[in-house]
């Protein structure tokens, strides 16, 4: 009888360690709170690279692009699932496909806000050779993102491009033409 | 018997963990895929950074590139078929331009899907050409002026590599690479999208897993702050002031080029041409690696001038300004990871 209560005791005892390492290695998985976590930068870096391949292959009918997004999600005046996936479709209609290259982002910058992230990248879309013609930039610019998290995992909430525009140079940065190259 | 129930209820107790650990690694919806730490993400991108670097510059006599290979890697291409084998691999990186500052293959958008055994990822490529003789402009040039000068251009080389990773004792290896050149159109036989799934948390993600070496949020730290060059110098994240934003990237004592220190690093950065819509810096193939405590990094860099949207409205292309590469040394200060030297060495074939 002793040694069945001894026996069982180790048992709990035993049982009480896994438990409680467990719930330690769950307790890891939060001691960031408000800010992100290593995962999750990677999470969205990861959307944040598959935009120009949902885009570019119009895979799913363009679904696969529009399902980046959240349900409410905007791309520019573009809202919603249907919408976005028309989008995704009908860009580049004719060229899209799944080894269709064009846009190229870079330049990959996440931050942490109360609600989710924010972030930025590059954007370079190319038009890469085929049939012998020569590649040529065709357009850049600056997107601007907001993420949130849902069940399923990171999603754009809204993302803006703002085409490459150069600012005006000081006056003072103006050389007087007799003195340039 | 008071040994055996000793052993009984420590491997229940084992059990409970493995089943716990095993829930983590497995992910939802298939049993099959063992999911990645944000390390391995890392490892895997730093993987095809390295790449381009070996690639470009056959250091190491091309081993360098094949050593980046399983010992059974393939790397397939329309233009060579299927290359195996370490010599052989070397042998492939040597030819064509070459030289320790050429840079040429500028790699984006890499995505990388767990599986059973490993990893399977793709990214886009696109080949830059650099002129080699660039006229001199002067001594000190209205940067303004220089804009839309063109010295260099696109190669017709570009499209996606599909690769399958395999972690080694040695760390994370190429086991197959094949690059797909850009095709317009459906293709029946090319799978259109990998998935997405979460990222394993992992101790090591906020504590280096040997003494000197960096975690992964250091790794993501300083990504982060070589991919704010570009926001930083060419637009000030979006504001009217590029000054403060650019010499905020560097500690206080740092070192680019002619200029030290903050104002001198800020009045560097107010000299070229801005705006807040402004994009011009694209960087990439960032590789990071820990030094002495702290840490250094390159990188390719490729300066566009993009056509404005009226010039675009009438097809007029963007140029290529500038390419080359970035050797920095990062500091981590009590605001986070900065730069604290920097060089530029402008590509350049051998």
């Amino acid at each position: 009888m002793r040694n069945l209560n001894v026996s069982v005791a180790i048992v709990t005892v035993a049982l009480l360690i896994g438990i409680s390492a467990a719930s330690l290695v769950r307790a890891q998985q939060k001691v960031t709170g408000g800010s992100l976590t290593a995962a999750d930068y990677v999470e969205i870096q990861q959307l944040v690279a598959r935009y120009g391949y949902a885009v570019d292959t119009h895979a799913d009918n363009g679904y696969a692009y529009a399902d980046l997004f959240t349900a409410d999600g905007t791309f520019g005046n573009t809202k919603g699932r249907e919408a976005l996936a028309e989008l995704a479709r009908t860009t580049q209609k004719e060229r899209g496909g799944p080894a269709y290259t064009r846009h190229f982002l870079t330049n990959v910058i996440i931050y942490p806000t109360p609600d989710g992230a924010r972030g930025n990248q590059y954007l370079m879309a190319l038009d890469v050779s085929e049939g012998g013609k020569p590649s040529s930039i065709v357009h850049g610019g600056r997107y601007d993102d907001v993420y949130v998290k849902t069940p399923a995992g990171w999603r754009f909430k809204s993302r803006q491009l703002y085409p490459a525009k150069i600012g005006v140079p000081p006056p003072t940065a103006k050389l007087p033409p007799s003195t340039r190259r | 018997m008071r040994d055996r129930i000793l052993a009984i209820g420590v491997a229940l107790g084992l059990c409970m963990l493995v089943a716990v650990h095993a829930q983590q690694t497995r992910t939802g919806g298939s049993t099959s895929v063992v999911a990645l730490t944000a390390m391995d993400y890392i490892e895997i991108k730093q993987l095809v950074n390295r790449y381009a670097f070996a690639l470009d510059t056959a250091s190491r006599n091309g081993y360098d590139y094949a050593d980046l290979f399983s010992a059974d890697g393939v790397f397939d291409s329309n233009s060579r078929g299927r290359v195996q084998g370490r010599d052989q691999l070397a042998a492939l990186a040597r030819g064509g331009k070459k030289g320790p500052l050429y840079v040429n293959h500028y790699i984006m958008n890499h995505i990388i899907e767990p599986t059973a055994d490993g990893a399977v990822g793709r990214q886009y490529l696109i080949n830059i050409s650099h002129d080699q003789n660039i006229p001199s402009v002067g001594p000190n040039p209205n940067q303004w002026d220089l804009v839309g000068q063109k010295r260099g251009s696109l190669d017709t080389v570009g499209g996606h590599y599909e690769d399958v990773y395999t972690k080694t004792p040695e760390g994370w290896r190429f086991r197959y690479r094949k690059l797909v050149p850009s095709k317009s159109g459906p293709d029946s036989t090319r799978a259109a999208m990998l998935k997405m799934y979460p990222v394993k948390p992992d101790p090591t993600d906020t504590r280096p897993s040997v003494p000197g070496g960096l975690s992964a949020m250091d790794y993501i730290e300083i990504e982060r702050l070589v991919a704010s060059y570009g926001h930083a110098l060419d637009n000030g994240y979006g504001t009217t002031d590029n000054g403060e934003a650019y010499a905020g990237l560097y500690t206080s004592d740092a070192t680019f080029g002619q200029s030290t220190g903050y104002a001198q690093l800020a009045a560097l950065g107010r000299k070229q041409p801005q705006g807040p819509q402004y994009v011009r810096h694209y960087l990439t193939n960032h590789v990071i690696e820990p030094f002495a405590g702290q840490a250094i990094g390159r990188q390719y860099l490729v300066v566009v001038d993009m056509p404005e949207p009226e010039a675009r409205a009438k097809g007029t292309p963007g140029s290529i300004f500038l390419g080359g590469h970035y050797e920095d040394v990062y500091q981590k200060t009590p605001d986070g990871w900065r730069i604290r030297t920097r060089r530029l060495f402008r590509a350049q074939a051998q």
